[in-house]
């Protein structure tokens, strides 16, 4: 067990280092380097070419463009390794803070997708599995495969149209209300305030891997029920809610359980997307504004987050297949 | 010795197919599904046919042209259409004044992806063809620059279909390779190849794909098609070296080894046609998969050329209108539904082949 643990570390690593070295050496390579197109685009208003030259030499220092790429890459390590992502080209202010600040609304979403997601798909799930092939049960089928089919910001736009632009029940975007509005409000007046943000951006980032782990369970579940220990537990005279959930849905479980890691990556991908639309200041959004402005440290560091929350897991994913299965060893 | 048709591997592989084919026709869902992928291909491959301002053939000055050509590759325009000014002119009125004795054919719909259509442009319409809502003269409305929305979701569908079908060919190229050669070497090739296989699984692709269409410099479909083609052939390699590592034990494999058959031969006309199967409905997911991520990196902008008509660029368009004063609806309902549509499609085709493929399930 440990030993696996150790090479899916590893593994991990190896593979942080890859994407970090792709995409720095990427960045490196193209013409043009981060600091003529930031000209090019002078999104710091630098008008004075004496101040640009001066600023040039400190910034391409910083960033180590006057030497190769390689030892660029393993200096970025090296500032990695100190707990130093480097500074946003943007406002000078260091990576890790921006992260550091976008990363609570970013979990307050997924959190509370993933959770919604587990606790509404198992009742469904169990519900389409013992049901199977009755006409509730062909529909709920049907209309969660079209959901799974239907991009998470498709429908997000449909919903801002329908409950935003045509009846103003829930706000455009955003985390919260203006700031004054946000001060004239009770404690209980805020939350109200942040769960009428956060009703869309959670019910689109949750359908999708809703509308999956129901078939997922449904699957798995028929896939029991076929096995001879529920006849057994049918012929001693057990009754059907024990058959289907004591012993057919437990043993669903195991591969649910791997799936948690997957949705993670799932989420963090959705994300960007997700949150570029409702305005959510969030990972995503950095991400999104960072790629506009070609803010190359924040991209280094925002992918580097986020694949480490990917490979995380993923991990997760393999400790809980062997926590919730006694029969796997790895070895 | 006479290899006839009836006890070559190839025939074996084909009467399978005919049996696939026999339970997939029994699924009606699949078989729409079917009908709206063989459509919707028919109508990307057409688009030019269907809607534009070019003529599909015309004879102009005692030679024929066939100006349609210019939305596949603008280079396959005659370069003697540019000489006399059609740009400017457009072609219904550079038609009738340098040659009124010209003919033409047009597409069915005259309206342009790139462009709006100036008033009076094309015979017989009157007042201005460039109005917001959907209505007779714009079937999907316009957008905010005045171009028909018809005609740019009509030629989306070309490029929608040709993200996916070259990125998940480019994965399906990469995935066969890397899973028949794991699949067939065993061995220390197969142990790397499998790890490979495992790192490449553990990449968060959006992310990686996001940043490395940020870092070029102006990305265009084709960057986007490498890249999701490049991310995205694990589960094609998976299949298939499962598949190979299965077939080659089976007595067919072991007698055209021992026949001499040479590797290549036995992995091309043995193994491979008998392995297809899983990598067949691997790519309907992937095409699905890939038109998701054309349109959604397209959506945020950062996909293709701002020109390009892709259905996430005109979604991208009436989602910058919904906080404004005139939120325009149609921007949003159509592509999205062509979107959605796609997907749907291609993922029914695939679990409906999966289905037909399955023994078990009968």
């Amino acid at each position: 067990m440990l030993q696996h643990l150790l090479r899916r570390l590893l593994l991990g690593l190896f593979t942080l280092v890859l994407i970090t070295i792709t995409v720095y050496g990427l960045i490196r390579s193209m013409p043009g380097n981060p600091l003529t197109l930031l000209e090019g685009g002078d999104p710091m208003g630098i008008a004075n070419p004496g101040v640009r030259t001066v600023f040039y030499r400190e910034m391409e220092k910083e960033m180590g463009l006057d030497r190769h790429w390689l030892v660029g890459y393993f200096n970025w390590l090296g500032d990695l390794a100190r707990g130093d992502l480097g500074r946003s080209l943007q406002d000078r202010s260091p990576v890790s803070a921006a992260i550091g600040a976008r990363i609570g609304p970013t979990f307050l979403l997924s959190g509370t997708s993933l959770a919604l997601a587990f606790l509404l798909s198992i009742p469904l799930g169990i519900y389409c599995g013992a049901r199977s092939g009755r006409l509730p049960e062909r529909a709920i089928s049907t209309f969660l495969y079209m959901l799974f089919s239907l991009p998470s910001f498709v429908a997000a736009l449909y919903l801002l149209i329908l409950f935003s632009v045509e009846l103003k029940w829930l706000p455009l975007r955003g985390m919260h209300s203006s700031d004054e509005a946000l001060a004239s409000m009770s404690a209980a007046g805020r939350s109200w305030d942040l769960i009428k943000h956060m009703v869309l951006p959670v019910a689109c980032s949750t359908y999708a891997s809703l509308a999956y782990y129901v078939r997922f369970i449904r699957a798995n579940l028929q896939e029991a029920i076929r096995q001879d220990y529920i006849r057994t537990a049918r012929a001693k005279g057990l009754g059907e809610a024990a058959v289907v959930v004591k012993h057919a849905f437990r043993n669903t479980l195991i591969p649910l359980a791997t799936l948690l890691g997957l949705t993670l990556a799932h989420l963090m991908s959705g994300s960007v997307i997700l949150e570029r639309i409702f305005n959510w200041p969030g990972m995503g959004l950095l991400f999104f504004e960072a790629i506009g402005r070609r803010d190359y440290p924040v991209i280094m560091g925002l992918t580097l987050s986020f694949s480490v929350l990917v490979l995380l897991g993923n991990l997760l994913a393999d400790l809980l297949y062997a926590l919730v299965d006694p029969r796997i060893r790895f070895s | 010795m006479n290899e006839t048709a009836s006890n070559s591997p190839a025939a074996g592989a084909a009467g399978y197919w005919r049996l696939v084919w026999r339970r997939y026709r029994k699924r009606r869902l699949g078989l729409a599904a079917l009908a709206v992928v063989v459509f919707l291909a028919i109508l990307g491959a057409a688009a030019p046919l269907v809607v534009g301002t070019r003529p599909i053939i015309c004879r102009y000055q005692g030679r024929w042209y066939f100006p349609c050509l210019y939305y596949y590759n603008p280079r396959w325009e005659n370069p003697v259409f540019f000489k006399d000014g059609f740009r400017f002119t457009y072609y219904p009125r550079g038609l009738a004044e340098k040659d009124p004795t010209s003919i033409a054919l047009w597409p069915l719909v005259y309206a342009d992806p790139y462009r709006r259509v100036d008033v009076g442009e094309w015979r017989g319409a009157k007042g201005d063809p460039n109005r917001g809502p959907p209505s007779l003269r714009n079937l999907l409305g316009t957008d905010a620059e005045g171009r028909d929305v018809f005609s740019r979701m009509v030629h989306g569908t070309r490029i929608a279909l040709l993200v996916g079908f070259v990125a998940v060919g480019i994965a399906a190229a990469i995935g066969i390779v890397v899973g028949g050669l794991a699949g067939y070497c065993g061995g220390w090739v197969d142990k790397i190849l499998s790890r490979l296989v495992e790192l490449v699984m553990s990449v968060p692709a959006i992310v990686l794909i996001l940043a490395l269409v940020a870092v070029i410099e102006r990305p265009t479909i084709w960057h986007l098609m490498a890249v999701i083609g490049c991310t995205r052939w694990e589960s094609i390699a998976r299949y298939l070296r499962a598949e190979f590592l299965r077939l080659k034990e089976t007595d067919f494999v072991a007698a055209a080894r021992a026949l001499g058959v040479p590797p290549h031969r036995i992995i091309l006309r043995h193994m491979l046609p008998n392995a297809l199967a899983p990598v067949i409905v691997s790519i309907s997911f992937g095409i699905a998969g890939a038109i998701l991520l054309e349109s959604g990196l397209s959506f945020l902008g950062i996909g293709s050329e701002p020109s390009t008509p892709s259905w996430g660029r005109i979604l991208n368009e009436g989602f910058n209108t919904l906080g404004g004063e005139r939120p325009q609806w149609w921007l949003v309902l159509f592509p999205g539904l062509a979107i959605f549509t796609a997907i749907c499609a291609y993922n029914l085709v695939g679990d409906t082949l999966q289905e037909a493929m399955d023994p078990r399930i009968r």
